[in-house]
């Protein structure tokens, strides 16, 4: 009898069953409060272990991060102003401000790293707002889009994944192509002449497919002698927890 | 009594609690942590020690329960550890005592087949590619945690003897 459930099982997840999947995500939610408790010392010992790392190199952050502080502080007198020239333009114009996305953080539940499928899964879904292909990012850049939703989970497809195709653009050779995920790397897609492309320039997402937000983080165009390949900014592995940008939520545009 | 009950579950949450931890994602220096095969090697030697501790339904919930939480393909596990315990339940005699050289190559083999099975069935229908580096790594630290599975679990399963 339980060979015969078992082998219904499988059957059910070949053909990719959608109750099957529903279960698996409600699965995952309903454990959540438990993987974070089991996952607890572990990120403990994990952050005193960084904490540690950085105090031995706490001179050369601060003097990196002064630099930095210089040059920023020049960027936020030049921002000042454009924001208040702005201001002036949409007045002048009467152009009211539409909040039109807004950015939750979630938490990593499960990372199936062993199936290499480069999927993760985080406790956000439909209850959330979090709708379809919603972009998921860390401080340093995009990770992934939702491809599966759940009531409290989602599953995101990350840009590793061979079926990840994202529209970007260079910033500084304003070339418009695609890239595809490529386990640690990103391949090149539809564009002419990629050698024109600058090494170690930024390469950023476009609105161009509809559903991704211009100007976020991917990476960085790296160029060898035969080839030419995109190194991104974040990983899954940055952190456990993750930022969801969410648009055209109800309540935001009912005001 | 409630004592009792208790004193009865450890063992079942003994099972789920490496399930959970075999499962939560842990990053050590923004690196993935790449962990053992655990619920498989501690169902596995329960079974060997003491077979009649899990009935075959609650054989059937805890692989069912591992397949949905691993997101891949749901019941090959189950079937796999319902044969092993068939053929533990065929084997089994009070005369003799486990071996563990013998053990630990039955489980190495067992291992190999279910990890080439529960490989190929994923490639073919769920993902398009292995991590067959991250699977071969895990497959070595399992094998190597074995004999400490083994002798902790052989304590535990006299203790909570069925």
């Amino acid at each position: 009898m339980c060979i015969i459930v078992s082998i219904i099982l499988i059957v059910l997840s070949i053909n990719n069953n959608s109750r099957l999947n529903i279960l698996k995500l409600n699965t995952i939610s309903f454990c959540k409060p438990v993987f974070a408790f089991i996952g607890k010392p572990f990120n403990f010992l994990n952050d005193t272990f960084t904490f540690f790392s950085d105090l031995k190199n706490a001179k050369l952050i601060n003097k990196s991060l002064l630099d930095e502080n210089r040059i920023l502080k020049k960027q936020v007198n030049k921002n000042n102003f454009l924001l208040l020239e702005n201001y002036r333009l949409k007045n002048l114009l009467k152009i009211t401000d539409v909040n039109y996305a807004r950015k939750i953080t979630a938490r990593v539940i499960i990372d199936p790293y062993r199936g290499d499928s480069s999927v993760i899964y985080i406790d956000v879904g439909k209850k959330d707002s979090v709708k379809i292909n919603d972009i998921v990012f860390n401080e340093k850049g995009l990770i992934g889009r939702v491809i599966e939703l759940g009531n409290y989970s989602s599953k995101v497809l990350t840009i590793f994944n061979q079926n990840s195709v994202i529209p970007v653009v260079s910033v500084k050779t304003k070339k418009s192509f695609f890239v595809k995920g490529n386990k640690n790397f990103l391949n090149l897609k539809h564009i002419e002449n990629k050698f024109d492309l600058e090494h170690g320039e930024t390469i950023v997402t476009t609105d161009a497919a509809g559903y991704f937000k211009e100007n976020i983080n991917i990476g960085r165009v790296v160029k060898t002698l035969n080839e030419v390949f995109i190194y991104p900014f974040a990983k899954k592995s940055d952190s456990i927890y993750v930022n969801v940008l969410i648009f055209e939520f109800k309540k935001e545009f009912k005001d | 009594m409630i004592h009792h009950l208790i004193f009865r579950s450890i063992p079942y949450f003994f099972v789920v609690f490496f399930i959970f931890l075999e499962f939560t994602p842990n990053y050590f220096f923004e690196s993935q942590v790449i962990k053992p095969y655990m619920f498989y090697t501690v169902l596995y030697c329960w079974i060997i020690h003491d077979f009649k501790k899990f009935s075959i339904v609650w054989i059937l919930i805890f692989c069912t329960f591992y397949d949905l939480i691993q997101q891949e393909i749901v019941g090959i596990t189950s079937i796999f550890f319902l044969i092993i315990n068939y053929l533990q339940r065929k084997e089994f005699n009070d005369l003799i005592s486990l071996e563990f050289k013998e053990a630990w190559i039955k489980f190495i083999l067992s291992l190999t087949m279910y990890l080439c099975v529960f490989s190929f069935a994923s490639l073919f229908s769920v993902n398009n590619t292995l991590a067959l580096k991250t699977i071969t790594i895990s497959f070595v630290l399992s094998v190597m945690i074995f004999p400490l599975f083994f002798s902790v679990i052989e304590k535990l399963s006299r203790k909570f003897k069925s």
